[in-house]
C-alpha cells in the first residue's frame, strides 16, 4: 500500500514537473529575446552600416579636427614646442571634435523617428553599450588621423608612446560613455549641440584634466609620468561606463 | 493566454486631457479597434499600451500566463506599427529586418520568409529611402511581426496600401488573432471590421 502511494505520488510529481517544464518552455518562446551581447553587436553594426552609407559623422568630425589643428599649428609659432600648451591644444581639438560626433548619435535617431524601434526591441543597456562602442570607434578614428598629424605639425616628441596611446584610449572611452548618455538625455531638446558642449565640459573635465597632465609629461613637461593622474583617469573612465550603464534606462 | 486590461486610463498633455477614465479588457483572440477623429488620442493610446508614454492616471496591464506585466515589461510580447517607429532609411529592407531579427532572437532564415510574405522580396537590397510609403508600411509590418508577437499594435495599418496590401493586412490580422491580440487605431471605416471590440475616443471633447 505504501509502495502504491509512493508510486502515485511520484507520478503526480512527474506530471507537475512536466507541466512546469512546459510552462517554462512556453515562457521562453513567448518572451524570446536575443542575448545582451548579440543586441549590443546588432546595434553597433547598424550604426557602422548607417555611417558607412552616409559618412556624415566621420566627415564633419574629421573636417573639424583637421581644420582646427592646421589653424592652431600655423598660429602658435615659436610656442609650438611648449609641452603643456601642446597637450592643452590637443585635448581642446579632441574635445570639440568629440562634441561634434557624439551629439549626432541619438539626435539622428530622434530626427529619423527610429528611436522607438530600439526602445521596443532592445534592452536599454544594450542600446547604451552599442552606441558607446560606435562612438568610441568614431573618436578613435579621428584620434588616429588627427594625433599623428598634430605631433608632426607641432614638431613634438612623444617620450613614452605606450603610455600616450593608453592615455588617449582611456580618455576616449570616458568621452564616449559620457557623450552617449548626454546625447540620449539631450536628443529631444532644442539647440542640443550647444547644450551638449555646455553640459559635457563639467563632466569631461576630470578626464580631460588627468589626460592633460599625463600628455604634457609625455610631450616633455615632466620626465616622470604622473601615476596618480593615470590611475584617476582609469577610475573616471570606469565610473563613466558603469554610471552610464546604470543611468541609461532612466534617461532612455 | 494573453489579456489586455486598461483601468481608468487617462492621458493629459499639460492641462488638456486627450481621454479620461478609459476602461476595457481585451481577451486572447480578439481585435480591438480604436476610433476617433484626428487628435483624439488614438496613437497616444497605442503608445501607452507599449510603454512609450506613461499614463497621467489609471493603468494598462498585460496579463500573460498569470503574470501581470506593465507595458514596458510587456514589450517582449508586443509588435507595433507606429508612425514614430520608422525603419532606418539608409539601410536596405533586408538589413532593417535583420536588425530586428538579431535584437529579437529570431533565426536569420525568417528574414527572407517575411520579405516574401509582405511582397518585398524583389526590393530587399533597395535602400528604404527609395521606398514608397506603401512599401515602407509593408516593411514596418514585417518588422513588427517577425518575432511572432502575442500582441500587435497597429496605427492606420491600411492608410497607404493598395487593394493587395489591404488583403495582406487582413490576413496578418486574422493570423495574429489566432496567436493573441490585435489593437488597431484607425480613421478608416473599412478597418472597423477587424475588431470585435471598439473604443471610441473624442466623444466628450
Amino acid at each position: 500500500m505504501a509502495n502504491n502511494k509512493s508510486f502515485w505520488a511520484k507520478t503526480d510529481e512527474r506530471k507537475v514537473q512536466g507541466a512546469e517544464c512546459r510552462v517554462r518552455e512556453e515562457r521562453r518562446r513567448i518572451f524570446r529575446q536575443s542575448s545582451w551581447l548579440i543586441q549590443v553587436f546588432a546595434i553597433a553594426q547598424k550604426d557602422f552600416q548607417s555611417e558607412w552609407r552616409t559618412r556624415h559623422a566621420v566627415v564633419t568630425t574629421l573636417a573639424f579636427a583637421l581644420i582646427s589643428l592646421t589653424l592652431i599649428s600655423l598660429s602658435v609659432g615659436s610656442l609650438r614646442s611648449e609641452p603643456t600648451l601642446a597637450a592643452g591644444l590637443l585635448w581642446v581639438i579632441l574635445f570639440f571634435a568629440a562634441i561634434t560626433a557624439l551629439g549626432r548619435t541619438f539626435t539622428k535617431e530622434v530626427d529619423a523617428r527610429t528611436d522607438n524601434l530600439l526602445r521596443l526591441n532592445a534592452q536599454p543597456s544594450a542600446v547604451f553599450v552599442g552606441k558607446m562602442a560606435f562612438n568610441f570607434a568614431l573618436l578613435l578614428l579621428v584620434a588616429l588621423i588627427a594625433i599623428p598629424l598634430f605631433i608632426t605639425l607641432m614638431g613634438l616628441v612623444v617620450k613614452n608612446a605606450m603610455v600616450f596611446v593608453f592615455t588617449v584610449a582611456v580618455t576616449l572611452v570616458a568621452m564616449a560613455a559620457l557623450g552617449t548618455i548626454l546625447g540620449a538625455m539631450l536628443a529631444k531638446v532644442q539647440s542640443r549641440v550647444a547644450l551638449l558642449a555646455v553640459a559635457a565640459f563639467p563632466l569631461f573635465f576630470p578626464a580631460l584634466a588627468a589626460a592633460l597632465q599625463v600628455t604634457a609629461s609625455i610631450f616633455g613637461a615632466n620626465p616622470e609620468v604622473s601615476a596618480a593622474s593615470l590611475r584617476a583617469l582609469c577610475a573616471y573612465a570606469a565610473a563613466s561606463v558603469l554610471g552610464g550603464l546604470l543611468l541609461f534606462e532612466e534617461v532612455w | 493566454m494573453l489579456t489586455l486590461q486598461c483601468v481608468d486610463l487617462g492621458k493629459a498633455f499639460g492641462r488638456r486631457w486627450l481621454f479620461r477614465r478609459l476602461s476595457f479588457t481585451v481577451p486572447q483572440g480578439t481585435g480591438l479597434v480604436i476610433l476617433g477623429p484626428n487628435g483624439s488620442g488614438k496613437t497616444t493610446l497605442l503608445r501607452l499600451l507599449c510603454g512609450l508614454l506613461q499614463p497621467t492616471e489609471g493603468q494598462a496591464i498585460w496579463r500573460c500566463n498569470e503574470l501581470n506585466l506593465s507595458p514596458v515589461k510587456a514589450r517582449l510580447l508586443l509588435g507595433a506599427v507606429l508612425p514614430d517607429c520608422e525603419p532606418y532609411e539608409e539601410l536596405t529592407a533586408e538589413e532593417n529586418l535583420e536588425l530586428v531579427a538579431n535584437l529579437r532572437g529570431v533565426p536569420a532564415e525568417n528574414v527572407g520568409e517575411w520579405l516574401e510574405r509582405v511582397g518585398l522580396a524583389n526590393a530587399k537590397n533597395q535602400l528604404v529611402r527609395e521606398f514608397s510609403s506603401g512599401m515602407k508600411l509593408r516593411l514596418k509590418l514585417a518588422m513588427a511581426l517577425i518575432h511572432e508577437p502575442m500582441a500587435l499594435l497597429l496605427d492606420e495599418p491600411t492608410a497607404m496600401l493598395d487593394e493587395q496590401g489591404r488583403q495582406l493586412v487582413a490576413e496578418l490580422i486574422a493570423e495574429q488573432k489566432r496567436r493573441g491580440i490585435v489593437v488597431i487605431a484607425t480613421n478608416d471605416e473599412r478597418d472597423v471590421g477587424y475588431g470585435e471590440q471598439q473604443v471610441i475616443l473624442g466623444k466628450n471633447r
